[in-house]
């Protein structure tokens, strides 16, 4: 049967991509303009770009940035593969409190947490800076990767497991060798979204940052709270690349690892 | 005791409420392929994990060349596993998943390389070293499974129904594989399954278990002729069963019993049961011949399977029967026909549960 194209859904899907894209294209146009006021078209210019490859605020941001999404991403992770790999072996009622205490971290709005934390360091005079911001983003970062590991763990078959013992591998040689493999898609893919996720986060970073440096989305946020320049542009094109290159590059990783990391990925079945 | 010699006493095992394995004890002796077979859950499953070192037993202990590994871990148990779903580590190549073992015993890389290709040649996957186990067929990935344990030279190979999710032409062919390679290697090979014909076929000795408990420990034909209990008469082929009341004990095993409408019966049966007993006197279904003299019969159903003929058979005096021809005998619904059986066709089962014991387990004295 052939299905017949309606103009009408065709026109609402243009219409969706075109809002959607539209602002990003504008961004990107208006990153190389030279016009300061962003109103017309004044010739090209790699100005802006230099301009926020040498502010310091910006500098201090990325690197802020990077340590707090590498760091969170890193602890998540350890938490939710070893979180998924108890839940595999729990009781029926611990499993559920467990996947409870998980989707909450989703559900709950972010800002809860936020501030939930803020008054609780400042309780107990935990300071507020790196540190702070790392702990805040685990809270729901942790809950995203254990839902991806815990995922594919589902799938591990426990006999592995048992035939690599079997084979004379002690506890640790058996992970190692047979479980880490078998997560590994789960991981890369949970990692990658871990660190997105804290890459570009202002709520929990705004509250938690305290006086220490800023990370980027929170100086962004405050560069454009007197005025938008186009370095704002600027900045914004170069996020935007570096995401897409780090989820190209990561993706094309897990999809070489076999089709078991489409499944993490909720992707479609392919061929190799 | 020979190194290959496993030897299990009161073995236990407990899930919740539910006792899988009850007090077994059993020595399977080295060397030999050893079947253990019964329904599923009767444990047999159970009690091959629990040698493997990958259940723990409640109580009891386990020998292998008698030496107590009762509370060895899994990992440094002298016994290797070819498990029901092949369990194939798939993000490694075939001869990364046979070396897996040898890695493990940080065997010097030539060694290894050495070892993996001869095993690979034994079970015929040369060539096929670098395929992923998922570009195997299931015979392929089953014979990879059996290299992965038999690399290590294992004192006892355990088998968990490896031959369970192949097709049956496949079956029968690696049935007599797994027999020549069991010969060539000479390791003891203890071999679980719910298949009574796939076990007779390889095995030189079989253990019969029901619910946790062990039945009758025999060669096939003993566990078949001379089936200790009703269970596994039942269990092991179609069978067709007369209570009778034992009249005479004619020693050697020769009995004289008495069954309501039918009269006097002559029978074999294991020694020492004391007349006045209520037993059950059983006949295979290929041991009836038609023709002669006998009980007159009528044909009530006739199955033909090619080299045989199933029959159910209307008698007075025995009530429906079953016997199994020759494919070439004339019979059809409707024709009268009689019935009978030689002597030493009549096996005697004395009740449901053995007695005594001992002597339900070892049938062959």
């Amino acid at each position: 049967m052939k299905l017949r194209r309606h103009w009408f859904s065709g026109l609402i899907s243009l219409v969706v991509i075109v809002c959607l894209w539209a602002p990003l294209v504008i961004v990107a146009v208006n990153s190389v303009n030279k016009d300061t006021l962003l109103v017309s078209w004044k010739g090209f210019t790699t100005h802006w770009y230099n301009q926020a490859y040498h502010n310091p605020d910006v500098r201090g941001g990325v690197k802020e940035t990077m340590t707090i999404a590498l760091a969170s991403t890193a602890i998540s992770l350890v938490l939710a593969v070893s979180g998924s790999l108890w839940w595999r072996r729990a009781g029926h009622r611990s499993q559920r409190m467990f996947d409870g205490l998980t989707y909450l971290r989703i559900m709950l709005p972010e800002v809860v947490f936020a501030v939930a934390l803020f008054l609780l360091f400042s309780k107990i005079r935990f300071p507020l800076g790196t540190t702070a911001v790392v702990i805040g983003h685990v809270v729901w970062n942790s809950a995203y990767a254990t839902l991806i590991i815990q995922a594919r763990v589902a799938t591990l078959d426990p006999a592995l497991e048992d035939a690599a013992a079997d084979l004379g591998a002690n506890a640790w040689r058996v992970f190692r060798r047979v479980t880490f493999p078998g997560l590994l898609p789960g991981i890369v893919a949970a990692g990658l979204l871990a660190f997105t996720f804290s890459f570009d986060d202002v709520v929990t970073s705004y509250f938690l940052v305290g006086s220490g440096t800023a990370p980027l989305p929170v100086v962004i946020l405050s560069m454009i709270r007197f005025r938008i320049t186009p370095e704002i542009n600027a900045i914004g094109m170069m996020v935007m690349l570096f995401t897409v290159t780090m989820f190209t590059v990561g993706f094309l990783a897990v999809t070489r690892l076999g089709r078991g990391a489409r499944r993490a990925l909720a992707l479609p079945e392919g061929r190799d | 005791m020979e190194p290959g010699t496993v030897k299990l006493s009161a073995l236990t095992k407990r899930f919740g409420d539910l006792v899988a394995v009850k007090s077994l004890d059993l020595e399977i002796p080295a060397g030999g392929f050893f079947s253990l077979i019964g329904p599923s859950g009767c444990g047999k499953t159970t009690t091959l994990r629990m040698v493997a070192g990958l259940e723990h037993p409640d109580e009891g202990t386990i020998e292998v060349g008698g030496e107590d590994i009762t509370r060895r871990p899994a990992y440094r148990r002298p016994v290797n596993t070819v498990f029901q779903s092949y369990a194939l580590f798939p993000h490694l190549s075939v001869a990364d998943n046979v070396a897996f073992g040898l890695v493990e015993e940080r065997r010097p890389r030539t060694e290894i390389r050495t070892r993996v290709a001869e095993m690979l040649e034994l079970v015929q996957l040369v060539g096929r070293e670098h395929s992923k186990p998922a570009q195997l067929s299931g015979g392929q990935q089953q014979r990879v499974a059996l290299a992965r344990a038999l690399v290590k030279h294992p004192k006892v190979l355990l088998l968990d129904e490896p031959l369970g999710a192949l097709d049956l032409k496949l079956r029968k062919e690696l049935q007599g594989q797994l027999k020549s390679v069991q010969r060539r290697v000479g390791i003891t090979f203890v071999y679980v399954t719910h298949d009574q014909e796939e076990a007779f076929s390889m095995s030189d000795r079989v253990a019969v278990m029901h619910d946790g408990l062990l039945e009758q420990v025999g060669t096939p034909e003993d566990v078949y002729r001379k089936p200790a209990t009703l269970f596994v008469a039942d269990f092991v082929g179609a069978s067709n069963r007369t209570e009778a009341v034992v009249e005479a004990a004619l020693g050697e095993g020769r009995y004289r019993l008495r069954a309501g409408d039918i009269g006097e019966l002559p029978a074999y049966g294991p020694e020492r049961i004391a007349e006045g007993t209520a037993v059950n006197m059983i006949v295979r279904p290929e041991s009836l011949r038609l023709g002669g003299e006998g009980y007159a019969a009528t044909v009530a159903d006739v199955s033909y399977v090619g080299p045989a003929k199933h029959l159910e058979l209307e008698t007075e005096a025995l009530g429906r029967v079953q016997a199994t021809v020759g494919g070439d005998e004339r019979a059809a619904v409707g024709d009268r026909v009689t019935v009978s059986w030689p002597a030493e066709a009549a096996w005697i089962v004395a009740g449901d549960s053995p007695d005594p014991p001992n002597e339900a387990h070892s049938p062959t004295s």
